[in-house]
């Protein structure tokens, strides 16, 4: 349609008056002066809500959510005070879409934008409107004298007048020296706040090169895991969402990962230095995920539940959140302790080192060659452990078979970028439905255990205590009871990951299998 | 989508006036509305300021792909015009020409279902052909009556012309249109039309220099004097027609 906006920057030091002055030069009525408003652009730290083609913001008395490009509101709500969390929202569409977009991340504020807004209309001979022309100036609320500021000129063509609106934008672009840019005011608050924050993502985004020395691009991965640890610490402390901690846990986990895999290529005696504080540090933050990964699932685990024993399991979270704050106690005192300190100085020290003489010969390789080795290894070895649980019914092998996945996956996450992504893709699809129906087994496990261990510890005397116990037997055994059809699912995706096909296709991919029988 | 037809087999009834202040009340009420000027003499363009291009060939109906290049946006939210670019008589003839002659104006309509929540048709005084397709494709009929023992008359001829089909399904609705409320001989007309059949809304348009004036201003009334009798008038139709019509919000 012809619906599409033309838009124009305003040169910097033009004022409100010179413009004023210049459209009325130009025929411009002035129809509507809106007063000054302010939004309050909100997203999560990892900017879910951008990555969803969503845009949240809060006038102080109101929230919507809108879609972008073009700023379509999808929902919009009465609310007194911005939401921290979807779950703050009362029930509703608005509330439904963003929880899928964010939970259970929390809203911060990304951006606060006054602007205002100046609405003209060009006129033909009978005063029929041909387009209308909004000015708008905008500025970011930094708090500071040179925050940024923006103006925009934008020519709205009505249907049925195009040629009349492009006429006109023409002749005000050349007559005020305007520049063309797709920005809007939403977008280049975004922008121009997302310059002064900087961007987050969790993803492992690391350009290697085949020939790139063996040592060198190691320490790239691990530079960037040690980037998105430390961009997690001040949101694990300020314990704004659970997630800041399992992304600081993952990328720990994935250091520890490459540092395990990639041994070789470093001298010996530092990488069992950092894999002992590496892995202490990883048992430091142990409790404290535990207990969000439970709390986060109270609702759930309520709903398995047979109505009449609903409240039953209260007295259990009562006990996980009554333990919350002294485990986040711990963790923060960790963080904020000299020995992590120290070790974050000598580990990225290390990291800054370059190849030298102490260091092996397999510093110097190509890193194409450890890649290929290392995930032709890692895969031979979950087809050596998944064929004897399916041979021999060795099923305690399956935690260790959801590791090995793991470990895979980092694999080839780290270098991905060595491969041709159209041919490793199916593989990683594969390997993803493995490691759901293991992971969702193994956790089924591990959930088990804690539950009855959080059992253990209530007091029997009481009667709450003692309902409490019921509703975990029940838990217990709903849960054995899906664990037995997940493990009937296992052959299907095993087979599925390790087919003769899928066989050929990794030793094509990263060289020969081993230790398997034809 | 629905459609309303302004319609009346005779001129000078308020028929333009309604279908501008009704389709701009909608458009304001939040429905994407488009009003189609089928009058050549284009008085509902007029009142929205459009220059009409009466170059347009009746052929350009066929499927409606040039109509959809015709339409102009008016200067108020949600509401577009499809202005009246066309002799009346090339349209009857062209649609005569064709197979399923009376359905053109539907076929031709099809393709704004999506687009528009809300079409409505000013409609000359006419019985024929162009007529025909005016009652294929409306919803409903909205029909100015002055409330004289003539026009009175010309009401019963047209139900008669339509048939069981569309009383039944309520699918005219009459309203008393530029009513002079001081004199006794209308009220007794209306009272008396209104007894015999049940399609007649309550809600009446009085004789009101603001609605006469619309020429000079060139606006809808509730734009130009949103707290005027006439306004009010309009609004009140406006309600009782949602209130009677499915689709309407
Ligand atoms: N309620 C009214 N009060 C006064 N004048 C009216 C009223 N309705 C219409 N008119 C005027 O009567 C004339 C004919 O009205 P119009 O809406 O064009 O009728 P139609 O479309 O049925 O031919 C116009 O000049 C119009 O301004
Ligand atoms: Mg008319």
């Amino acid at each position: 349609m012809g619906d599409v906006s033309i838009r124009f920057k305003i040169p910097e030091g033009v004022s409100r008056g010179r413009m004023e002055t210049l459209l009325a030069e130009q025929g411009a009525l002035l129809f509507e002066a809106q007063p000054p408003q302010t939004w309050h652009f909100l997203d999560t730290f990892d900017r879910r809500l951008a990555a969803g083609v969503l845009m949240l913001k809060w006038s102080g008395a109101e929230l919507l959510l809108c879609a972008l490009p073009d700023d379509s509101i999808l929902h919009r709500l009465r609310l007194p005070a911005p939401p921290r969390f979807a779950s703050d929202l009362p029930e509703g569409p608005l509330r439904e879409q963003l929880a899928a977009a964010i939970d259970p991340r929390a809203l911060l504020e990304i951006a606060v934008v006054t602007s205002q807004s100046w609405h003209y209309r060009l006129l033909d001979d009978e005063a029929k409107t041909l387009a209308r022309l909004v000015h708008t100036e905008a500025r970011l609320e930094t708090g500071e004298e040179d925050a940024p500021q923006f103006s925009l000129l934008t020519v709205r063509p009505l249907r049925g007048y195009d040629r009349e609106a492009a006429r006109a934008a023409d002749q005000l672009r050349s007559e005020l020296s305007l520049i063309p840019t797709d920005d809007d005011v939403p977008h280049w608050a975004l922008d121009a706040a997302g310059d002064i924050a900087g961007r987050y993502s969790s993803k492992l985004d690391v350009q290697l090169a085949p020939q790139m020395p063996a040592a060198e691009a190691t320490r790239l991965i691990l530079l960037r895991l040690l980037e998105t640890m430390r961009a997690n610490e001040a949101g694990i402390k300020a314990d704004i969402d659970i997630e800041f901690l399992h992304d600081y846990r993952i990328a720990l986990r994935r250091t520890r990962s490459a540092l395990r895999q990639m041994r070789g290529v470093f001298p010996r005696e530092r990488v069992d230095y950092f894999r002992g504080e590496l892995r202490t540090l990883g048992r430091m933050t142990n409790n404290l995920r535990d207990l969000d990964v439970y709390l986060a699932a109270e609702a759930g685990y309520r709903a398995i539940l047979p109505a009449a024993m609903q409240e039953d399991i209260t007295p259990l979270f009562d006990y996980l959140r009554s333990h919350r704050a002294g485990a986040l106690a711990e963790v923060v005192a960790g963080l904020e302790s000299a020995d992590y300190a120290r070790l974050v100085e000598e580990w990225a020290a290390f990291l800054g080192e370059a190849a030298g003489d102490h260091d092996p010969a397999q510093a110097f390789a190509p890193i194409i060659r450890p890649a290929r080795k290392r995930i032709a290894r890692q895969y031979s070895g979950i087809v050596r452990d998944g064929t004897r649980i399916l041979e021999r019914g060795e099923d305690d092998l399956l935690h260790t078979l959801r590791i090995e996945g793991k470990e895979l996956r980092y694999l080839l996450e780290f270098f991905a970028g060595l491969f041709p992504p159209a041919e490793v893709a199916p593989l990683i699809k594969r390997l993803r439905r493995l490691q759901d129906n293991l992971g969702a087994y193994t956790d089924l496990d591990v959930q088990q255990a804690y539950l009855l261990s959080i059992a253990e510890a209530l007091d029997i005397e009481e009667a709450r205590a003692r309902r409490a116990l019921v509703a975990t037997g029940f838990l217990v055994e709903t849960m054995a009871r899906e664990q037995r059809a997940l493990r009937a699912n296992f052959a299907g995706a095993f087979h599925d990951f390790t087919s003769p096909a899928q066989q050929r296709q990794f030793t094509k991919l990263f060289g020969r299998i081993t230790g398997v029988k034809p | 989508m629905t459609t309303l037809a302004l319609y009346s087999n005779k001129g000078g009834v308020g028929k333009t006036a309604a279908a501008v202040n009704l389709s701009y009340l909608a458009a304001q009420g939040g429905m994407r509305t488009l009003l189609v000027d089928l009058d050549p003499q284009s008085a509902a363009t007029f009142y929205f300021r459009v220059k009409p291009k009466l170059k347009r060939a009746a052929r350009d109906f066929e499927g409606g792909k040039s109509l959809e290049a015709g339409i102009k946006a008016t200067d108020y939210e949600n509401l577009d015009l499809l202005p009246a670019d066309f002799q009346l008589r090339n349209l009857d003839m062209a649609f005569a020409e064709r197979k399923r002659s009376h359905k053109q104006l539907d076929l031709a309509l099809r393709r704004f279902r999506k687009e528009f929540d809300l079409i409505v048709l000013d409609c000359p005084p006419t019985i024929n052909i162009l007529a025909e397709n005016i009652f294929a494709t409306a919803d409903h009929l909205v029909v100015p009556i002055i409330p004289t023992t003539l026009s009175v008359r010309t009401y019963e001829q047209l139900l008669a012309h339509l048939g069981e089909k569309w009383l039944a399904g309520g699918r005219v609705l009459g309203y008393f249109s530029m009513v002079d409320a001081r004199r006794a001989l209308p009220r007794q007309v209306m009272a008396d039309l209104r007894e015999q059949h049940s399609g007649i809304l309550d809600t009446s348009i009085p004789y009101l220099s603001a609605v006469e004036q619309m020429g000079l201003y060139r606006e809808p009334v509730p734009a130009h004097a949103p707290d005027s009798p006439a306004a009010r008038a309009y609004r009140a139709l406006w309600e009782e027609i949602r209130g009677d019509v499915s689709g309407l919000g």
